[in-house]
């Protein structure tokens, strides 16, 4: 597969993402697909990738991801992206529920394609970012 | 520039941290280097970077980073990376614990002219602090 193919993956899979139309995603997610981001304790594959994000979801719905730059080369394609939500929902990360705050991250994930569909996953996201901007942790400067 | 000469740069980029030598952060590092994502209290430029380096250093001398794969296209490398430490003094706000830390990062360059001009970090910065026994462990 070209490395425009695989980048319109990752685009696809953001899309549905965005959309939350999860029974879309084992479109460019395989079943088996290896998250070594996915939460512990959470199933593996397919079924992991859809609990983690209604997981996501039940504390901040409006979640959002902005794809800022794609870097693709052979069986690989690298997303820097940006998301915005607000924490309406459920407790997480310590915040009482609904705290109402708004929360923006930049992240960065990398997709191993195969056979057209993502089959390895890595993600790092600024934590300790969403952290400081639900006041569960002092932001710089110490407040 | 190709995308090999660009790795090529990565890779010197990251041994110069891991052998402590700095000057030659001059030869693939610009001056100006834009960091969006340093934190706060550092100068801009490679001036910030090779001071949050000397002060990570300081307070976790054995600290290596590991590339573990590089991905290239255009102008821009991503990397990554197994970060590991023993922290020996208080840093970040994360204090010494007598364990160590071993987690994964990534971070991603913009290379003009043979040098990086641009840079995108991130690690996992929980994952630190539950290996070093200041956060619960998931399922603890």
């Amino acid at each position: 597969m070209s490395t425009e193919e695989n980048e319109a993956i990752v685009r696809r899979y953001r899309e549905i993402h965005n959309k939350n139309q999860l029974d879309q995603l084992g479109e460019v997610l395989a079943a088996d697909f290896v998250g070594h981001a996915l939460l512990p304790g959470a199933p593996s594959g397919l079924e992991g990738a859809k609990m983690v994000h209604l997981g996501g979801l039940a504390a901040f719905p409006d979640a959002q991801v902005t794809t800022e730059d794609l870097i693709a080369e052979g069986d690989k394609v690298v997303e820097r992206w940006t998301q915005t939500m607000t924490h309406t929902g459920v407790s997480m990360f310590g915040a009482p529920t609904g705290s109402g705050k708004k929360v923006k991250i930049t992240g960065i994930s990398i997709y191993r394609i195969a056979s057209g569909k993502i089959v390895e996953h890595w993600s790092q996201m600024d934590v300790v970012s969403i952290l400081q901007q639900l006041g569960v942790m002092p932001a710089p400067g110490g407040s | 520039m190709s995308t090999e000469e660009n790795k090529a740069i990565v890779r010197r980029y990251q041994e110069a941290y891991n052998t402590n030598n700095l000057d030659v952060l001059d030869e693939v590092v610009a001056a100006d280097i834009a960091t969006p994502m340093m934190l706060p209290g550092f100068p801009s430029g490679l001036e910030g970077l090779k001071q949050l380096h000397r002060l990570t250093v300081d307070a976790w001398p054995d600290m290596r980073v590991e590339i573990e794969d590089l991905i290239a296209e255009g102008d821009r490398v991503a990397a990554r990376v197994t970060v590991s430490a023993t922290p020996q003094k208080e840093a970040f706000g994360v204090p010494p614990t007598g364990k160590s830390f071993k987690v994964g990062g990534m971070y991603i360059v913009r290379i003009a002219d043979g040098k990086i001009v641009e840079h995108w970090s991130l690690e996992d910065a929980i994952g630190i602090m539950q290996q070093l026994g200041l956060m619960p462990a998931p399922g603890g």
